[in-house]
């Protein structure tokens, strides 16, 4: 390991690697990537299921199958990969602070950084479920993890809360092994999963999505004997004489994924609160020149083949930083999510752009005949109509140059509304 | 044959073994649990209270307030966190202010310090508190410590002076004519003197003796552990309606902020004995955000509740039974025990003294204990929560408007400062490493506890043997993400040094195991096995 780099990858998931791909043919000479776990890959390696890659090589591939291509461009290319490795700090000058247990605490410098460091789950905390702490209570990512890596099992009568994409790809594979899977419980009246995983992962399996149903207390003293469910009517609000118990001995909670902000709210780089990770601007960019963002940990996206464009973006531009940096007095605009859009990812567009604008965004609700309403500055400039749409998967929209009012000397405020056309009459 | 047998390996159990470890006597603690600190003192709150709280002249009183004022050096001597807080205690109405000068009349009585402060004053003290009460009591003495590692530091302590810790180790039956002898899940186990320091168990320990007329007053208490804040920084309490019930918001030793309500629970105890109910959650949820804004219910990290015994008057039940001398009875122990943890052995002691039991000083004893070490340790560093995010539209712009930021924090070269506590020295820190690789990998990321801590926690005497065990020596899995990324390291961790199958490793109790068995095994059973079973 040297001291300095041209650019400093922290984690080495599907993000990090697309990112130090990208860097290295855009002319960087001196690449590393820290990872923390044992080998590259990140999360991929747990998600032995297909699905990967329809849109980045147009077939299906399994998780470590699409992990693999990257880790052999990366041998290909000698990109040095410090793996068993943890990020403490960034310090002031872009500094990285690491520790492992071959190096030890050491400081590396990068002329530029590229933080993929991904997302984490959300566990039973925020969600208010009463009841007891027994042992039989995983994150699905952990579940998976036992189960794809462990070769263990971790329940046999499993409930399911929460219809992401983990948690109806777990209710298929603990059938597999031969669980029991009772249900899949989701609070909203749609799940929040793609389409085809309901149909392949519930549906084929026969196993109920119990939809607008919520767990509200969880039983047995070693482990899992039951949980309490209730069902909610229109407002979300639960209906009394609707609770009843399913026995089971796992609970697992596929009840989101957050990006893991501890190191940029550390570093003193902005965070947005809408999507947990850190503002970025068109090449994603941080609020600290130099340090660049991609894949979950900006925010959690649906599609690894989308984290991988995301992680060639950063990396690219953090290789032409680390060759000639920048600073810009002041952006051209910001983005922010209006009326029914919980989200907009970049959050900055900087000056000096030629390029049109590709904005994503994820809605907050159900939209059977949506339009896209672009506001600068409070002024109608851009709509956008957009069929059916719900949060489950990102919108993405290219906003043209040209449609934007002419530019001024402060920033201009930018904002996204999905509205239902039947209102808009 | 013991001279002493102490039942109960919770934080009264083990504080008793541990000062019975200075005397020249054998004696032996009994744990049913598979480790100590499991049971009641899972629910203690980490306050260390002023002492005003207490009647004077009560057993409370003078244990709590003696033991407060010595809880720095023994912190010290057995290498467990703790922080002098302070506690404010708000006076909103006029039944809390009348309440309130009990508390300021017991102060003095017991020699504690104690004042009514103004509104302003509590303004400067708690700048984010949103209702202003018109005056709050200010007891500058109380503190919290890490309530979860103290039944450990003492229980190792205990054990390092020479008593017997025994896990996993039930008393079935007690019979007594000369001598107690002891009916045990692991055999006959005869003793002169025994302590009855059961928790919540106590009621029937003491029945198996022979002994009745303890009093069963059920209380509970429930809370929220909530993210890493800066506010309050005190130790913020607010009277409820009845005596029993009090509500306190609090920071804890670690830098995390809890929500506590305390209350009777009359007969409904047995259904909850470890539960938390939907309606506590929500109020504590509600409470906390009305007191600050900031806490809100994403802040929540865990939520955990437990039932105790109190005993009549609010006073701990500490005596020599009646009947038999030599059997002591040390119940009734609320969330104030952990005050009372310096001294109540030598009052035991004292009891016990009183009974007949002749003892001398031990030639060689050891008071000091050490923690597991680490090599890196970045709990102080606060996370600048409410300056980096950012919330609103008008935030944002104001952002695009200015120049971006460069990282303003001023460091030249590698300070110890940024590295945190632990060992001052950089050097220092990269030799550990050196001599031991896994201290330089990090098993949990939320509080930076590196493998070789993990290790050292399962093989250091009386080691951890499960899940919770490590949590609480090393605090790996109590921070942020709950567990999140290091649970599945530290059952991996916890199989390979045991020697234990995966399905094996438990989470804290007998048979609480974590993973079932193997992947395609647990549902293939009886006759169709032996063909389906992979060749």
């Amino acid at each position: 390991m040297r001291n300095r780099y041209d650019v400093i990858i922290i984690g080495g998931g599907p993000a990090g690697m697309a990112a130090a791909i990208a860097a290295h043919e855009n002319g960087a000479q001196d690449i590393i990537i820290l990872e923390r776990r044992f080998e590259l890959g990140g999360i991929l390696h747990q998600c032995i299921h297909s699905g990967f890659g329809l849109h980045r090589f147009g077939e299906e591939l399994t998780g470590p199958e699409y992990a693999h291509r990257f880790m052999e461009m990366i041998k290909k290319y000698h990109i040095e990969a410090a793996c068993d490795t943890s990020v403490l700090k960034i310090l002031p000058g872009n500094r990285i602070l690491i520790i492992s247990p071959y190096s030890g605490i050491k400081i590396i410098s990068g002329k530029a950084v590229v933080m993929a460091t991904g997302c984490r789950e959300r566990n039973r905390g925020g969600l208010g479920i009463s009841g007891t702490r027994p042992a039989g209570i995983f994150t699905a990512g952990t579940a998976q993890q036992f189960i794809n890596q462990y070769g263990h099992l971790p329940g046999k009568e499993v409930v399911i809360l929460g219809s992401g994409d983990i948690g109806l790809i777990m209710a298929r594979r603990l059938m597999l092994e031969g669980a029991l899977v009772k249900g899949v419980i989701e609070v909203k009246s749609f799940s929040s999963g793609l389409k085809r995983n309901v149909v392949q992962c519930l549906n084929d399996f026969n196993i109920p999505l119990l939809l607008n149903h919520s767990v509200i207390e969880i039983h047995g003293r070693k482990r899992v004997t039951g949980v309490t469910v209730v069902r909610m009517d229109d407002t979300g609000n639960p209906i009394a004489d609707s609770i009843y118990d399913i026995p089971c001995d796992t609970l697992v909670l596929s009840v989101g994924l957050l990006p893991d902000h501890k190191l940029p709210l550390n570093t003193g780089i902005k965070i947005d609160h809408h999507t947990g990770g850190p503002i970025v601007n068109q090449w994603m960019e941080t609020s600290t020149p130099g340090i660049f963002a991609c894949g979950d940990g900006v925010y959690v996206h649906d599609l690894v083949d989308d984290v991988t464009a995301e992680g060639e973006m950063a990396g690219r531009h953090a290789a032409l930083f680390a060759k000639d940096p920048w600073v810009f007095e002041h952006s051209m605009a910001a983005i922010t999510p209006g009326e029914g859009v919980q989200f907009c990812i970049p959050q900055i567009m900087s000056s000096n752009s030629d390029e049109s604008f590709r904005i994503f965004l994820r809605l907050e609700e159900k939209f059977s005949s949506g339009q896209l309403v672009v506001n600068q500055d409070g002024k109608k400039i851009f709509t956008f109509s957009k069929g059916n749409a719900f949060p489950g998967e990102m919108i993405s929209i290219r906003l043209p140059k040209e449609k934007l009012l002419p530019p001024k000397d402060t920033a201009s405020l930018l904002t996204i509304s999905m509205i239902e056309r039947g209102e808009n009459k | 044959m013991y001279d002493i047998v102490v039942i109960g390996g919770g934080i009264m159990g083990t504080a008793i073994a541990r000062e019975l470890g200075r005397y020249d006597l054998s004696v032996c603690l009994l744990e049913k649990e598979v480790d100590i600190g499991g049971g009641t003192s899972r629910f203690s709150s980490g306050i260390v209270y002023s002492g005003c709280e207490f009647r004077p002249k009560s057993i409370k009183a003078q244990l709590c307030v003696s033991g407060n004022r010595l809880y720095e050096s023994f912190c010290q001597e057995l290498d467990v966190s703790y922080e002098q807080k302070g506690v404010l205690l708000l006076a909103y109405s006029e039944q809390q202010e009348t309440k309130l000068n009990d508390y300021v009349r017991w102060g003095m009585e017991n020699g504690v310090e104690v004042e009514w402060i103004n509104g302003e004053r509590v303004r400067r003290m708690e700048p984010k508190l949103k209702e202003i009460p018109q005056k709050a009591l200010f007891a500058p003495g109380a503190g919290v410590v890490a309530a979860y590692q103290l039944p450990i530091a003492l229980g190792e302590n205990a054990l390092a002076n020479g008593v017997d810790i025994k896990r996993n180790v039930e008393v079935l039956d007690i019979t007594h004519e000369k001598d107690f002898s002891l009916v045990t899940s692991e055999g006959i186990v005869e003793a002169q003197y025994v302590i009855n320091a059961a928790g919540t168990d106590a009621v029937k320990i003491s029945r198996l003796a022979g002994i009745n007329g303890m009093v069963e007053d059920y209380r509970y208490v429930q809370y929220l552990l909530l993210d890493r804040l800066s506010d309050p920084s005190k130790i913020l309490t607010i009277l409820g309606d009845t005596p029993q019930e009090i509500l306190r918001l609090f920071p804890t030793v670690d830098g995390y902020m809890m929500v506590g309500l305390w209350e009777t629970l009359d007969n409904r105890w047995e259904k909850f004995g470890t539960e938390t109910t939907q309606t506590i959650l929500n109020r504590l949820t509600e409470v906390s955000n009305k007191m600050m804004d900031h806490i809100t219910p994403d802040k929540v990290l865990s939520a955990f509740g437990g039932g105790y015994i109190a005993a009549p008057n609010e006073d701990f039940l500490i005596r020599s039974s009646l009947n038999i001398p030599a059997f002591i009875e040390v119940a009734g122990i609320d969330d104030a025990g952990l005050t009372a943890v310096p001294t109540v052995g030598k009052y035991v002691v004292h009891l016990l003294q009183t009974a007949g039991l002749e003892i001398k000083q031990k030639k060689y004893y050891k008071s000091q204990r050490q923690n597991i070490k680490k090599s890196f340790i970045d709990i102080n560093e606060k996370m600048a929560e409410g300056e980096a995010v950012i919330t609103t539209a008008e935030q944002l712009l104001d952002m695009a408007q200015g120049k971006q930021e460069e990282i303003s924090e001023a460091v030249d070269g590698v300070t110890s400062s940024t590295f945190g506590g632990g060992p001052s020295d950089l050097w220092e820190r990269m030799q550990m490493i050196k001599s031991q690789p896994s201290y330089g990998r990090i098993i949990c990321q939320c509080e930076q506890v590196t493998e070789n801590e993990v290790i050292q926690a399962i093989h250091r005497p009386l080691g951890a043997r499960s899940v919770d065990g490590i949590r609480k020596r090393t605090r790996a899995g109590m921070g942020k993400c709950q567990g999140g990324f290091c649970t599945s390291h530290l059952i991996r961790i916890l199989a390979r040094e045991l020697g234990l199958p995966l399905s094996d490793v438990i989470k804290n109790e007998a048979e609480s195991v974590m993973l079932i068995s193997e992947n395609k095994q647990s549902i293939i059973a009886g006759e169709d096995a032996e063909h389906e079973k992979p060749v």
